[in-house]
């Protein structure tokens, strides 16, 4: 049974989490520490964050792509987040609120690209997680570490306030 | 309105603007620590095999339950005690667990000594407990050979790593037992093995041969310090 089992996991799963974290771990630490400013924390989040990578690893297709890279920082962006929150409730040092979530420089022309860029951390990760990389209410709530009714509770604030932001710019 | 394709044509591009913000993957190195990496060579051997690692928890709680219940089932029932009297042998992963259950109305309490104790080693701890007697003796080197011996017919249990180390069958005074030999040599080797005549389970464990454990082991006896 056992050799059974081994024989049907996909080799190929088998690897791509491996190269995957070899390629990010650096980028994902950076990110953290750039939230978070400590590197034990940064540290917790890189594993936290690739805990929730190992349990949709099948989700992902390629581990050396864009798409790939792109959603590694959703999600460490995601769980530094979470533990600059849990730092905040049982406070050990000082953490300024400007660190919250990374900065994203638009200057495209798509107008609602540049309005998603100007959304709430949270928001857009959750607009993120599930447009682009195709997460169900469910997963995404599994990897942001909440509930599927409060994915969509987020879901529909992000895009209401999305829609709010696109008519600031004329788009609505 | 926007549209469900809009806000994923707009995520596309978003997202590139966040990687071509991002430094590239190249120049991000870090020294983790050694606390982080352990844990993450942890995490890729279970993402290497998820369905072997999901099997494998749900297996442990199948047996944990069955040997719960088998436990109980041993507390009340003199019957099924009888059934199943002798030792158990138990593997799960890295581990080999053994349980032994005796009959108490034919079990006398007698205590064991190693008859021939290897030079230089003098005892330094003694422990009489209410299951087992552990005693550790020691050399002028700091090296340790550790005996112990169950005490009680009920449920008594030892459990031997054998990860890194090579699990050879044996007889030690005419008994079945088990002789773990550590594929590092700064690591214990150690025999397991059990009288059931006697209704007792002995291990020792030192940084001593195969030859050495199974003369130590041949010695042990009833009664009588030597």
């Amino acid at each position: 049974m056992m050799i059974y089992l081994m024989m049907i996991d996909s080799p190929q799963d088998r690897s791509k989490f491996e190269k995957l974290y070899r390629e990010y771990r650096g980028l994902m630490y950076q990110v953290a520490y750039e939230i978070l400013h400590n590197e034990q924390d940064a540290e917790d989040a890189v594993h936290q964050a690739f805990v929730k990578i190992a349990e949709h690893i099948e989700k992902i297709e390629d581990a050396i792509c864009p798409k790939t890279k792109g959603y590694v920082v959703t999600v460490i962006e995601s769980k530094s987040i979470d533990l600059y929150r849990y730092k905040q409730r049982h406070p050990t040092e000082e953490l300024s609120e400007d660190a919250l979530g990374i900065t994203i420089d638009y200057d495209g022309p798509n107008i609602l690209a540049k309005c998603m860029a100007k959304l709430p951390a949270n928001q857009r990760t959750v607009l993120l997680l599930k447009h682009l990389h195709g997460f169900s209410n469910r997963e995404a709530g599994k990897i942001m570490g909440m509930t599927e009714a409060n994915v969509i509770k987020l879901h529909q604030r992000g895009k209401s306030r999305l829609c709010a932001l696109c008519k600031e710019e004329g788009l609505l | 309105m926007i549209t469900d394709e809009m806000i994923a044509e707009a995520a596309l591009e978003l997202n590139a603007a966040m990687l071509k913000n991002l430094p590239d993957t190249d120049c991000c190195s870090h020294a983790f620590s050694v606390g982080f990496e352990k844990k993450m060579n942890r995490l890729i051997r279970k993402a290497k095999h998820p369905r072997l690692y999901t099997f494998a928890q749900r297996a442990a709680c199948i047996l944990l339950v069955l040997i719960l219940g088998f436990m109980a089932l041993l507390a009340v029932s003199p019957t099924v005690r009888a059934g199943v009297l002798g030792w158990i042998k138990e593997q799960y992963e890295t581990v080999n667990s053994y349980f032994f259950v005796g009959d108490p109305s034919s079990y006398e309490p007698t205590a064991y000594y190693i008859g021939s104790m290897p030079e230089g080693y003098t005892e330094i701890i003694s422990n009489d407990g209410a299951a087992r007697v552990a005693r550790i003796y020691a050399n002028e080197d700091g090296n340790w050979l550790n005996f112990s011996y169950t005490t009680t017919t009920d449920r008594t249990m030892y459990s031997l790593e054998t990860d890194g180390y090579h699990v050879r069958e044996v007889f030690v005074q005419g008994n079945p037992g088990e002789l773990y030999l550590s594929e590092d040599p700064a690591k214990n080797n150690s025999l397991i093995w059990c009288d059931e005549e006697k209704q007792v389970v002995f291990c020792l464990s030192g940084l001593f041969s195969r030859e050495e454990l199974l003369q130590i082991g041949e010695s042990v006896t009833a009664g009588a310090k030597k």
